[in-house]
């Protein structure tokens, strides 16, 4: 009906009387080349198809969650069908990567009793212990989201946990215990929220918060919603026709933030955001900020370097896809996956739309999603965490996609005692850019053991051979904990990059030389669904055997030089240790 | 043999071809309804039940199967419309317009592969129906296949070379092969910027510009496109459309009737759709409007009130409410009270919409309280800030409420930023005759008189007026 009121907007002034009498009714470039072809790294497509990529390990590793939506009364209420949230890094600073599962739970509210977001600790080797109850950090909010961080600079990664209702900072007040300080921190916003992002928007050293918002929804307000052949299903965001404005917040230190929002020019456009992903897009120095929306055009909030952003997301090409269409955008991914020293950014998208693959081509983006071979194989699933990891070590991005619809459709479902399950989906990265669909769907044996709703996607590698891990959030199902089984993996390196402060260097830029060349990897942890991923940055090397030098360029724009680096184990890099360039 | 015994063998002979003819008709497959068609909407429940007694009783008819496909795809039941479609293909395998139809399901599904080899089979099949060899090139495209694009163009471009259709695909093919010099040639030359398919002719030129590395114009242009698709002719989906059934159907199809304005046909259908569901708010909505724009505010502003009982928050009602009362020209303290309320609010959820500034200004004004009525006009010129009718209407209120220079101003300010607005120096010479100002008010007259688009029968009032000034 919005739309219709506003074909309406100009009727209404001259509608209205006004009393005086003499007033009237009143180009041209081609692919860039391969990054490097190891001679003989496994990312034929042959070899890819081969033999499942990942086995699904969560009994055997003591991963016993279960998600809970709290669907399944007489009217389908909107977050029923959108939660479910992971975070995979190192909480404990033992070294391998914990596990943090964000729970939906009860929408009216918690009780006693109520299921609430769950800590696991790794043990090392990828084994895990439930330790919720004893660190504090089981919030029973209606969860959607999990943002990690180190806010308060002592070195230990904190977490922020969305929800639909007030937001949560739990502090990490290390030996895995947390204190909740969302209202003094002013960060306990109420909106309904998805994916957040820590990242030093000012360059003082304090990350700051950045916070997607989905819809202007409440209980009360729930709408009764219908196909289009009248099957009572899930709204979608147009339904409510409510976009709000994501929010931004200002660390100052001493455990408080700002809502700089309005201030910094976010208040300018709304959107359904749903994804988040930072980073320096046109390599000005200064952290820029890209929002995937459902089912409206994407942000990409370019920070001025003075506090404010602009949204020039229709300017530089990435607001809608090359037919002009917005689409459903869900998860975001930036990576320099052409090798050309840009970030490039995927956005994944509701069923019968394609992914939409923004090339960064310096001054502006082009949807190149069907050159590099993305446009077809992911369209019959709806699509939510995902990952650009390479998984076999080939030095490619590979491709993960944890799927599952929001909407009942009249074909034959996966699984009778879920209409809303699909399979999952891994593409492995070829040169050239591109990207092929693996014949085993999402990386496992084929059967619907593993057919779930999926939402989050939080990668890392849990047990510490080396291969990147993949953890799935299931609607209403329990959560899947990938294990990387690629046969004959490829050498790789993985480094932590750590800021002054002693804290993981978010934004840092890498540049990883190796016989010749150079591989750009940033220090991030959002991006995916919902997800906060290990900041490590994880490398593949194929047969190269060593890493010449590694060029660190900090938030702010100093560079320094690392190395040489042995490869196939982990090298922490220290800001203010390395060669000043 | 009598002529009686001829009649008679001769209808026996009838009979038992006829028998025969029924017998094989109703031999074959019989579908299968829909797993939950319980669930479904009532007509459309009513229409399939009915298309499957058709298709039992004609079980080898083509036709009948087509259409039980087509109200199935016309209702979004992809998986039933292809298992429909498929059946026919299967006695025959070369049914260009089925093999047009599964492709679009096939499409609509997300299985764009499988879609365009289908949609290769039907131009083959049928190669003379344009809209499978466009439909190929784009999804060709889409697929990232261009030389496979260009060569399905070539076919269209055959058959009806001067539909714009093949010129926009010319423009895509252009930009696919990162031609964009090529690309904005062929929409600028080509008219393709001008007409119904405007709006998607220049989210193309933002492409074009952007890939020719003009940022700013490729902007401009961005602002221009409005993510509508792109249209051609394809009868075979149109007959398809028909058949979308259901008070979903129906409430879509009366919102494209109050867009068009038939607002007599958009209420009947809206009627129905409420008789069904009275508590669906948005067809109440779109009932008010079309209430409002037949002249019958006070009827809107009874199933507006209905409408915000069941929902207080409802932001469009809330609007359309506030003008349904404007309309009306009168109502008593509480309504008009209740309807400022409802407004403050709808504004505090939505403070970034002008609309609800606008009409919260026309609602203060009528109010009679002209002050309060600049302020939310100023927000509203804030939103919009290239919209002159704001800006005149603010001079107005200026003037109306004795505020002369700051009406001046407002006018003035209007006839530098836009002088091809004539209203704004006619409100210049208005506020000057108000505030007796007889020389400015003769010298802006004559300015204004030398505009050839200055009503005469105004400006003969406004030069009466200005005589009578000492």
């Amino acid at each position: 009906m919005g739309t219709i009121t506003r074909a309406l907007d100009s009727r209404v002034l001259p509608g209205v009387a006004i009393a005086l009498a003499l007033a009237p009714g009143c180009g041209g470039s081609s692919t860039p080349p391969p990054v490097y072809e190891p001679a003989n790294s496994a990312n034929s497509a042959d070899e890819a198809s081969g033999s499942p990529w990942f086995r699904e390990v969560h009994e055997e590793v003591g991963i016993d969650f279960v998600h809970v939506s709290d669907a399944g009364g007489a009217l389908r209420r909107f977050p029923e069908i959108m939660g479910g949230g992971a975070a995979l890094a190192d909480l404990e600073g033992d070294g391998d990567p914990d596990l943090y599962l964000v729970q939906s739970g009860e929408l009216d509210g918690p009780a006693p009793g109520s299921p609430v977001n769950r800590l696991f600790r790794n043990g090392g080797a990828g084994r895990f212990t439930d330790i919720t109850e004893e660190s504090g950090s089981g919030d029973p909010g209606y969860g959607m989201g999990v943002a990690l961080g180190d806010v308060d600079n002592d070195g230990a990664l904190d977490l922020y946990v969305t929800n639909v209702g007030p937001n949560v900072l739990l502090l990490n007040r290390g030996a895995l215990t947390f204190e909740d300080r969302s209202e003094r921190a002013g960060v306990d916003q109420r909106a309904w929220s998805t994916s957040a992002a820590f990242f030093d928007l000012d360059v003082d050293g304090r990350l700051d918060l950045f916070c997607c918002n989905y819809v202007d929804w409440s209980l009360g307000g729930e709408l009764a919603c219908s196909t289009a052949a009248g099957r009572p299903d899930y709204c979608s965001p147009n339904s409510y026709d409510a976009p709000v404005a994501d929010s931004l917040y200002r660390n100052e230190g001493g455990g408080r933030f700002t809502d700089v929002s309005a201030a910094a020019g976010l208040f300018a456009r709304r959107g359904n955001g749903l994804g988040v992903v930072c980073g320096d897009f046109d390599g000005d120095g200064a952290i820029d900020i890209f929002v995937a929306n459902d089912q409206m055009e994407n942000h990409l909030w370019h920070n001025g370097g003075d506090g404010t952003f602009t949204d020039i997301a229709g300017a530089s090409g990435c607001a809608v896809d090359q037919h002009g269409q917005p689409k459903a955008g869900m998860g975001t991914l930036a990576e320099d996956v052409d090798g050309d020293d840009d970030l490039d950014v995927l956005v994944v998208n509701l069923r019968a739309q394609a992914d939409s693959f923004f090339r960064n081509e310096g001054a502006y983006f082009n949807d190149d999603t069907a050159a590099v071979g993305l446009g077809g194989a992911s369209r019959p699933f709806t699509r939510f965490g995902v990952g650009w990891v390479d998984f076999n070590n080939d030095g490619f991005f590979d491709l993960y996609q944890a799927n599952g619809r929001v909407a009942i459709s009249s074909e034959l479902h996966a699984r009778s005692d879920d209409p809303y399950a699909e399979p999952n989906l891994l593409f492995t990265g070829q040169s050239g850019g591109r990207f092929d669909v693996s014949e085993h769907e999402g990386g496992v044996p084929s059967g619907l053991e593993l057919v779930h709703t999926s939402r989050a996607a939080a990668f890392g590698d849990i047990d510490g051979d080396g291969g990147m891990d993949v953890v799935v959030v299931n609607r209403d199902a329990f959560a899947y904990v990938l294990r990387n089984v690629v046969p004959d993996r490829g050498h790789w390196a993985r480094f932590r990059v750590l800021d002054g402060n002693g804290r993981d260097a978010l934004g840092a830029e890498l540049r990883i030389e190796i016989e010749g060349r150079s591989l750009r990897r940033d220090v991030k942890s959002a991006y995916s669904y919902c997800a906060a991923n290990d900041p490590r940055v994880h490398v593949g090397l194929g047969d190269v055997a060593n890493i010449r030098r590694v060029r660190v360029r900090w938030p702010g724009g100093r560079e320094e030089s690392f190395g040489p680096f042995e490869v196939d184990r982990d090298h922490i890099l220290r800001a203010g240790e390395g060669t000043e360039r | 043999m009598s002529r009686r015994s001829i009649l008679v063998v001769a209808a026996l002979l009838l009979s038992a071809g006829g028998g025969g003819y029924l017998a094989y008709q109703r031999a074959g497959p019989m579908p299968k309804p829909p797993a939950d068609i319980e669930t479904l909407d009532p007509l459309l429940r009513r229409r399939i039940e009915q298309e499957l007694v058709r298709v039992g009783n004609r079980r080898r008819s083509t036709p009948a199967w087509r259409r039980l496909g087509m109200v199935y795809e016309a209702n979004a039941l992809y998986g039933d419309a292809a298992r429909c479609y498929e059946h026919i293909l299967s006695e025959r395998p070369n049914d260009g317009e089925s093999l047009h139809r599964l492709a679009r399901v096939q499409e609509r599904m997300g299985d764009l592969s499988r879609a365009r080899s289908t949609m290769e089979r039907s131009a083959l099949a049928e190669p003379g129906y344009a809209a499978s060899w466009c439909r190929l090139a784009l999804w060709s495209l889409d697929l990232g296949e261009h030389e496979a694009g260009a060569a399905a163009l070539e076919k269209a471009r055959a058959l009806t070379p001067d539909d714009p259709t093949i010129h926009f695909i010319d423009v895509r093919l252009a930009l696919a092969r990162r031609s964009p010099d090529t690309a904005i040639s062929l929409l600028e030359r080509g008219g393709l910027l001008e007409g119904a398919q405007a709006p998607y002719g220049f989210h193309l030129l933002s492409n074009a510009r952007r890939q020719a590395g003009d940022i700013e114009g490729a902007a401009a242009a961005h602002a221009k496109g409005d993510g509508s698709r792109l249209r051609f002719s394809d009868p075979w989906t149109q007959e398809m459309q028909r058949w979308q059934t259901g008070y979903a159907a129906m409430r879509r199809s009366a919102g494209r009737h109050v867009l068009a304005g038939r607002f007599a046909v958009a209420q009947q259908l809206l009627e129905q759709v409420l008789a069904e569901d009275p508590l669906d708010v948005r067809s109440l909505n779109m009932l008010a409007v079309c209430r409002i724009e037949q002249g019958d505010p006070g009827a809107a502003m009874e199933i507006l009130t209905r409408l915000l009982a069941i929902d207080p928050v409802h932001h469009d009602g809330a609007l359309n409410f506030v003008r349904a009362l404007l309309r009306h020209g009168s109502a008593d303290g509480e309504v008009s009270r209740a309807a400022f309320e409802r407004l403050q609010r709808a504004l505090e959820l939505r403070p970034s919409e002008s609309m609800g500034w606008r009409l919260m200004a026309s609602l203060e004004e009528a109010l009679g309280r002209p002050d309060e009525s600049l302020e939310a006009m100023e927000r509203a010129m804030a939103l919009e800030p290239a919209a002159t009718d704001i800006r005149l209407k603010a001079g107005y209120t200026e003037l109306k409420k004795g505020a002369f220079d700051d009406a001046l101003e407002r006018f003035r300010g209007l006839k530098e930023t836009h002088p091809e607005l004539t209203e704004a120096w006619f409100g210049e010479v208005a506020t000057l005759v108000y505030a007796g100002r007889a020389s400015a008010a003769r010298t802006a007259l004559e300015e204004l008189s030398q505009r050839s688009d200055a009503d005469p029968e105004r400006l003969a009032q406004l030069a009466s007026a200005v005589a009578g000034l000492r």
